[in-house]
């Protein structure tokens, strides 16, 4: 394979975007076809990337920028990430046909849904730091029309937010990349040796690193610059599911897991000791996270604050510079993002068919939606952990990467964050169950059916995974032995 | 024939100018046609004259042209470097669009066809005032050029003759006269130093002797700061700028704001780095002087900026904070640095143009001179408002759009030489470009407005601004030949 899939990998979704934009404002039904192509397309090049990429033996492509030279060739690590998002982009795009059928701006959504796919994939399929750093820049513009898709008050505050939040990280990475350019020569390329190695111990690589962190940390939602993300939750659902539990959020995670692990690399970083306050941080967010959703009445917004507190999961499992440790991220990453998504699809469905969005409310919504709350139950049992679930592989070896850097503290941690998150979902699925079948079934009719099937499919591949967990194995093995 | 043009073309280019500069006039009052034609062929004339010897630059290197076969200390001389053929770009490709632009419906804007060929007489003065300080190599010289640009740029300011754009010409009048007195101080002291106006021999001459005099030095350098410092606005001495620039009609402000400001940045350059020379005037402190100077303007015309109301005045106190990037990276004074101030040259003479011409337009279809009002304009006007956001964008540092080019240069050349403070107000500067372009942008499409009776502009106004938009995208994603000629010319600055 040549390195054009590449280019056709993102290409699709620029030109799906420009189709889109240019169809008519009545064709919705021209505009939802092209988009499920679009996305399709991109999906389908992403996945026959696959083995290549896991090999290490992927196409590349490269040139450059003045003086400044990019390159693109996934690595296991970055078709992790392309894998997770144009597949979640395609389940998604199927959702939103549902649930923005009546909606207005409908092009500008499309239009920018596509635009933000074509840029994710680009922040994946990036081998080189200064590419990433264009991508991630690019991610935000692409991204604000639809975080301020209702156009009202509150959402063009929320973009504002957003916007700032974003720009003043993004200024800290620039400071950071151009000193790391200029330390390796302007050679920005990843590759199985991080690009800081020979750099050693250099006076203000410290600063370095936070400033990369401060800079990814805010798409990551790191306490304390997690603020936006609250406020994002104003969008529509499918934006909050998509962008806001998975790929912008994880465009910062997977900036920060390229900046320990390709940029700095696991040794470097043990050299620096600065792992422990690292880990330090992302134990806070994690468990204040979850502990401030436990607090949150809307359901939205419970849902945004346990987002801050899964995505430090990962940065746990990263932070720990253990192989089991990088393990658990891993697979963190891929089983958070499907539970996230379908329990979001649970809280659009509900607020769609039944006008609920807070939970206290929520009595008896189980009657009339139950295959939603069943998915959503689903779900829940995937955040605390148990079996059935994917997510109990993750916090295994999250837990297990933890104990075998000797820092068990931090296990504690991830089962104390366990037991807040049963608080958290537990009593809101019991309520929904409870009370009297007043309500009549919500569950009829074309929009729910293509609201219902993604969230039923996701739901449905997390058991899948948490029963087969070596279906993703052969990724997560070869990003380990990659980094290590 | 062929062989008589390539050979003078840097005179032909000057000269055709100032030549169907003077002969507008004779055709304004019956043939407005002709007005149009001549414009528009003496600036095509400028960018391929431009084009052609930038590539003659590339290819076989930089040369002087003589002029009339008088060598120089005596005759004048021409610089052919690149340096001057990167600004002869800049002006060439920046001024071409906005003459089209302007061309239809000047005739109304300034009251009537024979104040319009006026108009374009000052406008084709003002460019070959430009390119004759790009070319010249003599102090003098330059001086002589510097007065062309600054008393057309005066006029053009009052062109159409309404009492703000008159108080505005007036104030910029005095100032710039301030300015112009200072700057033919410097040169005297200068000729009484060195007995030269040429300005290799000038440093050549300061080479030997300027340890006598440092205190004159000091004096005519201080004296060069603050005219050119005067002319090209920097921060405490800005306080022309805003009025005129945003009185101005549009075209004019376009030019002033795009290319004017930088003429004069170009001056400065010529006088420090060529007749001065970089290790002399960095003994002086001057490099400080510029840094300090380019950072306060920075911050405080991006401040400034940020409580605009009105469109135009906004955009206007936004030159005075990118002409501070310019002056930061001269300060900072490396390679990168030179050669990214130089790309923000250029970078944000085309951004700069797009927003004043794209304003323009805003503000002749709905006759709204203040931001808030234009709620809902970018669903009327698509691509004018397109332009506009292209240009925020690139202004911010959005990769991929040109205004990134240059930080990027900047901030490495900052970075090279351990000067954390500079990367951080540069980094800061962007973070306020976002904070007073992207409300503008913001406004005009997601905020809903009473827009009914707005059309977009015609073609022939629309045309030219995508075409500079184009520009400032071709610009961030293949920036290699700018980049190579701002960077031979920021070789040929500190080692030459």
């Amino acid at each position: 394979m040549s390195g054009n899939i590449l280019i056709f990998t993102i290409l699709t979704g620029i030109s799906g975007g420009i189709i889109t934009a240019l169809i008519p404002k009545k064709a919705d039904k021209q505009r939802k076809v092209v988009t499920l192509i679009t996305t399709l397309l991109t999906a389908v090049f992403v996945w026959l990337q696959i083995p290549s990429a896991l090999q290490g033996s992927a196409p590349v492509i490269y040139g450059s920028i003045g003086t400044m030279h990019w390159r693109l060739q996934p690595d296991p690590l970055g078709i992790i990430f392309a894998v997770i998002a144009s597949t979640l982009w395609v389940v998604t795009a199927v959702y939103s046909f549902g649930y923005m059928k009546h909606s207005e701006y409908q092009r500008n959504f499309y239009t920018f849904y596509l635009f933000s796919l074509a840029v994710t994939m680009g922040i994946a399929l990036s081998a080189n730091l200064f590419l990433l750093y264009v991508f991630y820049e690019l991610l935000t513009f692409t991204t604000y029309p639809l975080v301020i898709h209702y156009r009202n008050e509150e959402s063009l505050k929320a973009g504002n937010r957003y916007i700032l939040y974003s720009l003043v990280g993004a200024g800290f990475i620039l400071a950071a990349l151009v000193t790391t350019a200029i330390w390796t020569g302007g050679n920005l390329n990843f590759s199985t040796v991080p690009l800081l190695t020979n750099i050693g111990k250099k006076p203000g690589i410290v600063f370095v690193l936070i400033a990369f962190i401060i800079g990814f940390g805010v798409k990551a939602a790191v306490m304390p610059i997690h603020r936006w993300l609250p406020a994002a939750m104003v969008a529509p659902t499918p934006v909050s599911a998509l962008l806001h539990a998975v790929s912008v959020v994880y465009s910062g995670v997977y900036g920060i897991l390229r900046v320990v692990y390709s940029v700095f690399g696991h040794e470097l970083m043990g050299q620096l000791n600065l792992s422990n306050g690292l880990l330090l941080i992302a134990s806070f967010t994690i468990l204040v996270g979850v502990f401030i959703a436990t607090k949150q009445d809307v359901l939205k917004r419970r849902l945004a604050y346990h987002t801050i507190s899964q995505l430090s999961y990962i940065l746990l499992g990263a932070f720990t510079l253990q192989p089991w440790g990088l393990t658990g991220a891993i697979l963190h990453m891929i089983s958070y993002s499907m539970l996230k998504v379908t329990l979001f699809f649970c809280a659009g469905i509900i607020a769609e068919q039944t006008g609920e969005t807070k939970v206290s409310r929520m009595t008896g919504v189980g009657w009339a939606l139950p295959k939603t709350m069943t998915a959503f139950g689903i779900a829940s049992l995937g955040m605390i952990g148990m079996l059935p679930l994917n997510t109990f592989w993750s916090k295994y070896y999250l837990m297990k990467g933890s104990t075998a850097g000797g820092k068990w503290p931090f296990a504690l941690v991830l089962i104390g964050s366990g037991i807040i998150n049963a608080v958290c979902f537990i009593p809101t699925v019991v309520t929904a169950f409870r009370g009297e079948k007043v309500r009549s079934n919500a569950e009829q009719g074309g929009n729910v059916t293509l609201m219902l099937a993604p969230t039923l499919v996701l739901a449905t591949a997390a058991l899948f995974i948490g029963l087969w967990p070596g279906v993703v194995w052969p990724g997560v093995e070869a990003v380990v032995n990659w980094f290590f | 024939m062929a062989a008589i043009i390539s050979s003078n073309t840097p005179i032909l280019i000057v000269l055709v100018l100032l030549f169907s500069a003077y002969l507008l006039p004779i055709f304004s009052k019956k043939r407005y046609k002709i007005v149009k034609w001549l414009t528009v062929v003496s600036e095509s004339v400028l960018v391929i004259g431009g084009i052609y010897l930038a590539w003659k630059v590339l290819t076989t290197g930089q040369f002087n042209y003589i002029l009339g076969g008088w060598e120089p200390p005596w005759g004048l001389e021409l610089t052919i470097d690149p340096l001057s053929v990167f600004f002869i770009i800049t002006v060439g490709l920046i001024s071409l669009p906005i003459a089209i632009y302007s061309l239809p419906n000047m005739a109304c804007q300034v009251h009537g066809e024979r104040r319009a060929g006026w108009f374009f007489t000052l406008f084709l003065l003002h460019i070959a005032g430009l390119c004759g300080m790009a070319f010249s190599r003599d102090l003098f010289n330059l001086y002589v050029f510097i007065e062309v640009t600054t008393i057309s740029a005066v006029a053009l300011v009052a062109a159409d003759n309404s009492a703000a754009s008159i108080e505005a010409a007036f104030k910029y009048l005095i100032m710039a006269t301030l300015g112009s007195g200072f700057i033919l101080a410097g040169i005297g002291i200068m000729y009484i130093i060195t007995g030269n106006l040429n300005m290799i021999f000038v440093r050549r001459e300061l080479a030997l002797v300027w340890t006598d005099y440092p205190h004159a030095l000091w004096i005519a350098c201080s004296f060069f700061l603050v005219g050119f410092g005067i002319k090209s606005a920097v921060f405490p001495l800005h306080s022309w700028l805003p009025d005129a620039h945003s009185a101005a009609v549009t075209p004019a402000s376009a030019l002033l704001s795009g290319l004017a400001v930088k003429g004069f940045i170009i001056g400065l350059i010529k006088v420090l780095y060529i007749a001065i020379g970089v290790d002399i005037f960095t003994a002086l402190g001057i490099s400080t002087l510029l840094r300090i100077l380019g950072m306060i303007s920075l911050i405080a015309g991006s401040i400034f900026a940020l409580s605009q109301h009105q469109l135009k005045r906004r955009l206007a106190f936004s030159t005075i904070a990118q002409l501070g990037y310019v002056f930061l990276g001269l300060g900072i004074g490396n390679e990168a640095a030179i050669s990214g101030a130089l790309f923000h040259i250029i970078s944000h003479g085309l951004i700069k143009s797009v927003l004043f011409l794209a304003a323009g337009s805003i503000i002749s279809q709905s006759g709204e001179t203040e931001i808030s009002q234009l709620a809902g304009i970018g669903k009327k006007m698509p691509y004018t408002m397109g332009a506009f956001t292209a240009a925020s964008l690139a202004m911010i540092g959005i990769p991929l759009f040109s205004g990134f080019v240059g930080k990027w240069n900047m901030i490495l050349g900052s970075l090279e030489s351990a000067n954390w403070l500079a990367a951080i107000v540069i980094i800061v500067g962007s973070l306020l470009a976002a904070g007073y372009l992207l409300p503008i942008v913001r406004t005009a499409y997601f905020e809903t407005g009473n827009t009914a009776n707005i059309k977009e502009v015609s073609r022939s106004q629309l045309i030219p601004v995508l075409v500079l938009a184009a520009f400032i995208i071709i610009f961030g994603c293949f920036p290699s030949y700018i980049l190579e000629l701002t960077r031979q010319a920021a070789t040929m600055l500190l080692f030459n």
